[in-house]
Parts: C-alpha cells; sequence; structure tokens
C-alpha cells in the first residue's frame, strides 16, 4: 500500500520542528485518515509537535487537547498547511 | 430474572473515558469474566438493581473510537450493535464520555444515536471538571442527542443514583420507540445503498444498513450468500468505503462540534498543565527510559522484598497442617492422598498468589496513572526493531508475573504479525511460576555474598536470568520479524491519557480479578498434576513397591539406620519402584548429557504442567513431602550425591544446565493452550512449544558439557 501521494510541495507534519504548532489540511493516507478522524483530528486541528520519541522514529504531538503518540510515518500522512 | 426477559445494558465508550471506573462503582464484586460470543475478547458483566426488584445485567465492552474499528477488540462493538440476534444485544446503553474532553468523545455516540439503541449519555469525571471550573449544560446536550444526560464521577462515585434514574427510565420506556433525532442524513447515494441492502437484509435504520455495506467482509453474524448479496450492491453503486467514513465523520462533528462548544464554558486557565509538565519528564529523551527501567526494578525489588513474607506464611501453614492432618488422620491411602495430593496442590497454587497480587498491584496502578500509554510510546521504535509494537512493552512486563494474562494483554496490538510475535516470544520472560524453581537452585550455581557492600550475589544471578530471558525474547522476535510475512499495515497512533490519581478500587478489583483468575484457571491445571503425581509416585507395576520397601527394611536394619533414616531410605526406594520412577528411568538416557538423573526427569515431566510443579516433585521424589518449602528441599537436594561418583548430585554444572533449562523450555500447559486460543490454531502453540523446548535442550547441553 503506497503511503501517501503527496507531491513534493506538500507540507506534512513530519517535518515540523518540536514546539511548533502547524495545522490539519488534509491526509495523504486512507485507512490512517478513517483512525486519526476517529480519534478527533480533523482538517482543521491545531497540531502541536511537544517531542520526538526517546529511540527516535515517532513524535507526541498534542491536536487541540488530544494527547497522541505518532510514529514518524504516521506524521507523514498528515498534510499540513 | 424467572418471570421477565433479562434487561441487557451496554457500557460503551472511548479508550481512557474512565468507562472501568464506572462499571466497578455500579457493580462492585457482583462482576464475572467471559467472552463475547465466538471471539476471545474479554467480557465482563454485572448485575446492577435499577429499583427495588428490577435487576439488569451491565456488559462493559471494550473501548472503541467508532464504529470503524482498527482492532478486535474495537470490532465488538459494532459487530454487536449491528447484531440484533446477538445474545449480549443491548437493550440499552450508557456510553461514557470524558466530559473535560467532550469534543473528542461524541463521535461513536453520535454514531450509536442512529443505530436507534436506546442510550443515556453519562459525562464521566465530573469532579475533575468542578475542580477545573468547567460548566455543563447537559440540558443542551440532551436536547441535540435526545438521550437523557447524566454528570457524574467514576472516580468519587457522585451521579450515580442519577445514572440508575435514567436506566429505569429507560427500562419502563422497554419497545417504547426510539427518540433520537438522526445525527447523520445519509447522502442521495449512501441512501440509495442503504434501500437496497434493506431489501435483502432488513434492518432497523439506513445507518445500519451504511454500516453492513461498510463491514460486510468481516462481519461475522453475515452467512455466504448475505455476504456476496451485500458486496454484489455495494460493487454495483461503486461504493467508496474510506470516502464514506470520512464524510459521515466530518458531517458527525460539523452538527454536533457548535452544540458542544455552547453547552461547555471552558475556564480561561489552560487545563492538563500538570500532565504537560510530567510527560516533560517521563517522555523526555534521556530521563523518560531511565525513569522506566528505575520503576521495573522497584517492581521487581518489591514483588522480592514484599512477597516473600506471605509466601512463607502460607508455605508454613499449609506445612503445619500436613503435618497435623498425617497424625490425626488414620494411615493409609486417604491420609497420604490429603496430605500429599491435596494440601501439596492447594499450598502449590496459593503460595503464588502474593506475586501476582503484588504484580498486578503495581502495573495496574501504573496503567490508571496513565503511565502505560507513554511506555508504549517511549520503546515503539526499539521493539519495532524485534518485530514487536510499542503495545508489547505491556505484555512483556506482564509476563514477568504470568505468560497467561500477557499473551491475553496482546489484543491490543492491532497488527496481527507484532501480535503474534509478541505471543510467541512472551513466555521467554522469566514468569513468576519460574521463581520457586530459580530459588531452589540459584543456591547451588552462586554463594549467597555480598558484593559491592550492597549487591547479594544470588540477588545479581537472579537479575541475570531474567535478562537472559528478555534478551531471548527479542532476539527471537528478530528472527521471526523476517520469518513472518504479512500485508497488514502496522501503525502506533496511540492516544496518551490526562495523568489522573488512580482510582484504588479499580485497582484492587483487577488484582482480585487476576488472583481469581490464576486460582481458577491455572489452579485446576496444578491440583489435577499434583494428584496425578500422587498417583504416579505411589503406585507402581505390580508388586515392585512392597518388594522394594521389603528390601529397604532389612538394609536399614543392616546397616542400624535410625528411625527418621529408615523412612527416609524406605519413601526414596518406594518412589523409585514407582510408576514415576519408572518414567524418569526411561528418559533418563535423552537427559544424561544434560547432566539429569531420573529423579530430575520425572520433575520435567510433572512440571510440563506448570514450572512451579518441580519443587513439588522434588519434594515429593525426596520424601519430604510435607514440607513444601523452597529451602528445605533446597537443603534436601544438597545432601544429594551422585551414586557413581559419590560427589554432590547438584554440582555447578548440573544446577546451571537445569536454571538453563527452566529459563527457555516451554514448562507450561496452559500457556499453551492460551496460545491455541489466542492464534485459533495449534500450529503456532506447538511451534512454539519445540522452539523453545529445543532450545532449552541445547543450552542445557552446552553448559553441561562446558563446565563438567
Amino acid at each position: 500500500m503506497a503511503a501517501a501521494t503527496s507531491s513534493p510541495i506538500l507540507k506534512t507534519l513530519s517535518g515540523v520542528p518540536r514546539g511548533n504548532t502547524a495545522v490539519v489540511s488534509h491526509f495523504g493516507d486512507q485507512t490512517l485518515a478513517g483512525r486519526l478522524i476517529s480519534m478527533g483530528v480533523l482538517p482543521g486541528s491545531l497540531v502541536m509537535v511537544m517531542r520526538s520519541a526517546p529511540f527516535g522514529g515517532g513524535m507526541y504531538v498534542k491536536a487541540d487537547n488530544l494527547l497522541l503518540a505518532l510514529r514518524s510515518e504516521e506524521a507523514g500522512t498528515i498534510i499540513i498547511r | 430474572m424467572a418471570d421477565r426477559a433479562p434487561f441487557n445494558i451496554a457500557l460503551v465508550g472511548n479508550p481512557n473515558c474512565g468507562k472501568s471506573s464506572i462499571f466497578n462503582q455500579l457493580t462492585g464484586l457482583r462482576q464475572k469474566t467471559g467472552n463475547f460470543p465466538g471471539v476471545t475478547v474479554d467480557k465482563k458483566e454485572g448485575r446492577i438493581a435499577l429499583a427495588a426488584g428490577i435487576e439488569a445485567t451491565l456488559i462493559d465492552f471494550p473501548g472503541a473510537y467508532s464504529l470503524y474499528p482498527n482492532s478486535q477488540d474495537e470490532r465488538i462493538v459494532v459487530q454487536t450493535f449491528a447484531d440484533p440476534n446477538n445474545p449480549v444485544y443491548p437493550d440499552a446503553a450508557v456510553y461514557v464520555a470524558d466530559v473535560t474532553r467532550l469534543e473528542k468523545h461524541l463521535l461513536l455516540f453520535s454514531q450509536l444515536c442512529d443505530l436507534e439503541i436506546p442510550l443515556v449519555l453519562a459525562l464521566n469525571m465530573a469532579d475533575v471538571a468542578e475542580r477545573e471550573g468547567l460548566k455543563i449544560d447537559t440540558a443542551v446536550l440532551s436536547k441535540l442527542f435526545g438521550a437523557p444526560v447524566v454528570l457524574l464521577s467514576g472516580r468519587s462515585g457522585q451521579g450515580m443514583t442519577g445514572l440508575q434514574e435514567a436506566l429505569l427510565g429507560l427500562y419502563e420506556k422497554k419497545n417504547g420507540g426510539h427518540t433520537s433525532p438522526l445525527q447523520y442524513k445519509l447522502s442521495a447515494d449512501e441512501q440509495k445503498l442503504a434501500t437496497s441492502i434493506k431489501a435483502i437484509f432488513p434492518v432497523a435504520s439506513d445507518y445500519h444498513a451504511i454500516l453492513l455495506a461498510h463491514h460486510y467482509s468481516w462481519l461475522p453474524f453475515l452467512n455466504a450468500s448475505q455476504r456476496t448479496d451485500i458486496e454484489a450492491i455495494v460493487q454495483a453503486r461503486g461504493f467508496e468505503s474510506l470516502r464514506s467514513q470520512v464524510e459521515e465523520t466530518l458531517a458527525r462533528y460539523e452538527r454536533f462540534s457548535p452544540i458542544v462548544a455552547q453547552a461547555l464554558q471552558r475556564p480561561t486557565a489552560e487545563s492538563g498543565r500538570l500532565t504537560a509538565a510530567m510527560d516533560k519528564v517521563l517522555t523526555h529523551r534521556i530521563a523518560g527510559p531511565v525513569i522506566f527501567f528505575f520503576l521495573m526494578g522497584l517492581i521487581f525489588q518489591s514483588i522480592f522484598a514484599w512477597a516473600t513474607y506471605p509466601m512463607d506464611w502460607i508455605e508454613q501453614g499449609f506445612g503445619g497442617l500436613g503435618a497435623w492432618l498425617g497424625t490425626v488422620l488414620p494411615e493409609g491411602w486417604i491420609n497420604s492422598i490429603i496430605t500429599e495430593g491435596v494440601l501439596a496442590g492447594l499450598g502449590g497454587i496459593l503460595v503464588f498468589v502474593p506475586q501476582i497480587a503484588i504484580l498486578f498491584f503495581l502495573i495496574s496502578l501504573l496503567e490508571e496513572l496513565g503511565y502505560m500509554a507513554r511506555a508504549a510510546f517511549i520503546f515503539d521504535r526499539l521493539m519495532r526493531v524485534f518485530g514487536l509494537n510499542g503495545r508489547s512493552i505491556v505484555a512483556l512486563i506482564s509476563g514477568g508475573a504470568c505468560a497467561i494474562p500477557a499473551i491475553m494483554s496482546t489484543r491490543t496490538i492491532s497488527n496481527w504479525k507484532e501480535r503474534l510475535i509478541t505471543i510467541l516470544v512472551t513466555p521467554f520472560i522469566s514468569c513468576s511460576a519460574r521463581i520457586p524453581v530459580y530459588t531452589v537452585l540459584i543456591g547451588f550455581v552462586v554463594p549467597a555474598k555480598t558484593v559491592g557492600g550492597f549487591f547479594n550475589l544470588q540477588g545479581l544471578a537472579f537479575m541475570g536470568l531474567y535478562l537472559l530471558g528478555i534478551l531471548t525474547a527479542l532476539l527471537s522476535g528478530l528472527v521471526l520479524k523476517w520469518i513472518l510475512r504479512t500485508e497488514e499495515r502496522s501503525f502506533l497512533m496511540l492516544e496518551l491519557p490526562q495523568y489522573r490519581t488512580p482510582v484504588l478500587r479499580n485497582v484492587a478489583l483487577t488484582v482480585w480479578e487476576k488472583v481469581r483468575t490464576f486460582i481458577v484457571e491455572a489452579g485446576k491445571v496444578i491440583m489435577i498434576i499434583s494428584l496425578v503425581l500422587w498417583v504416579l509416585s505411589s503406585y507402581g507395576p505390580g508388586r515392585k513397591i512392597e518388594a522394594a520397601e521389603q528390601e529397604a527394611v532389612a538394609l536399614a536394619e543392616s546397616l542400624q539406620l535410625d528411625e527418621v533414616a529408615t523412612d527416609d531410605l524406605i519413601a526414596a526406594r518406594r518412589i523409585e519402584a514407582s510408576w514415576a520412577g519408572h518414567i524418569g528411568k526411561a528418559i533418563e538416557p535423552a537427559i544424561r548429557p544434560l547432566g539429569f538423573d531420573w529423579k530430575i526427569g520425572i520433575a520435567l515431566i510433572t512440571s510440563f504442567a506448570a514450572r512451579e510443579v518441580f519443587v513439588g516433585t522434588m519434594a515429593t521424589i525426596y520424601s519430604i513431602g510435607s514440607s513444601q518449602d523452597e529451602y528445605s528441599i533446597r537443603d534436601r537436594m544438597a545432601q544429594e550425591r551422585n551414586p557413581v561418583t559419590g560427589l554432590p548430585m547438584y554440582s555447578l554444572a548440573t544446577s546451571l544446565s537445569l536454571l538453563l533449562f527452566y529459563v527457555f523450555a516451554m514448562q507450561c500447559m496452559s500457556t499453551i493452550a492460551v496460545v491455541r486460543r489466542e492464534t485459533k490454531s495449534w500450529k503456532w502453540p506447538l511451534l512454539q512449544f519445540f522452539f523453545m523446548t529445543g532450545l532449552a535442550y541445547l543450552a542445557s547441553l552446552a553448559a553441561y558439557q562446558i563446565f563438567s
């Protein structure tokens, strides 16, 4: 299954540095999108990158008031504006 | 219950909504655990009284975010709520939402409204909301969803009577029609699809029909022809499940979000500041893992330090009881079966209760606190190297108490391959049943010396055995990762709940449930094996036992032994002539290269039931069956000489070889049964058995050949 259909100009959450905030535009992967929106991460949600995982490969984000642990690949499917 | 149909009430909500607190508040100790029909997902249910003489069954469903499930646990909600013929199909449901994060917790509720099941919306964490200055207008929500709304707290117990009143209201209105306004209006295409599906599969609501279109491929209550029919309709209409799900979800949020915003008055102060501050440390790059290992160290220290006392009491109690009964009861087989069979078995079961209780007390304390999700986040990357998932860390840690609940806890891992690997490697983690074996044998390998002024050398060796188990589990994961193939996606995407002070009531009920499960499930096996062992060691082929006894008496007389030594000799000769002795001797050639004799052979066979049976078997074989504790057995084993060399039987080489055997071997019938249940095939438990026991044989062989 191809991860994302992102073109080079699209920015994803995985590129957002620690401590910064981004707004979700849409999702690059439908399966993960289904789960993210079920949990309450929606287009328009404000996502703040709190910290990266101790052994790498993941990040801890705050989407509105939801605290969420994401793998880097998962964050890579969240396209921001 | 006899004169009216049972009233089933489902308890549903998102993960981390505090559902179990409410369940525990309502049911207390009147709860029992079973399985949802057809699957191995734990179902907790309890009887509750709605009013005098009116009882209902409250069923706790696994936490789910929506009717679009991502794991087996989450599937339960949709497969039950969409199946009116299901035995646990609810007559009403309590939907629990955390009021402090209400915007995120209403999606599933909104979906359930459209399934036309009578609902109560329970807004949990009222106490936290009050403290934070959050105000809620329940009337607005009640109007929006057409359902009663109750503000309550599973922690403090406030509002529980309000919930019971609301449920009584639903009970009295039973079959009185559904009142929720439609929460999601289907698109024109979806409407047509729903109509076509309802024509062949009559369901109550259009949304219900759409759910069949989404999930027809796996919903267990559909038969093959229904599945084909729905598939044909879905394909003919060009229905795209994922797109439809996204549109529906967004439409639902659009409907309730503005009204929720209107119903909630948030204080200006930012909530969750404490969680942010704690996570700054607990999920820190370096401090996070250090604190995790410190906590785990603390847990193991507590098990060893605290569990010793109650374990000693239990052992001494059973030893005393056995000795007393042995003198009170008349001589003969009844005396023998009670003191050596039944009491030995009971003691062998109960002696583990303190360790299991302490471990689950601490683990569920951390779970309640909200820490376990952080542990999964911290270790996800590391675990993935070994083919596991961040969530596997919970199973691996629980495996330190017992592989059985640990394997059952893997159900939260949605990826099959990661879950399977977790199941297969978890039994390598040294469980509490290995503790008595280690305790007996470790003294033969390392002396009880203190090093560095603080550390006990035997304690360090203990830790070494645990590390060996962990390392083997991880390396096996690495191997399995390359062998097993899967198409399925793996993801973490884990909600980190706000830290909350643990509710001791929940912790206590978890401990009670784990202990009860152990006594009932593993206890059965231990008891049976204890009795089988008694038969095997008390009877022999033909009249060999009697002959051996007479021979021993004659020998004792010629050696002029005292009474105690004579009894010992008789007992030893008797067991040698028994069935158990014959089996042990039969396998001796296969285990001699590992440094084991036929006595150890007997113990290996009987302790396949459960590792701790090793100690009981040794006690019986060395005819000190009345004193079951590890130290008296160890003392007796230390006196054992090799009949050929005259040197101590439990030399460094043999003891080390035996220790390694117990680190690796799959010496647990119950684990095999659980693995079969969880993987739904004999293939995996058998593979696991041969892999683990084969590895144990090779490791023991190497150790004995090197050190002897």
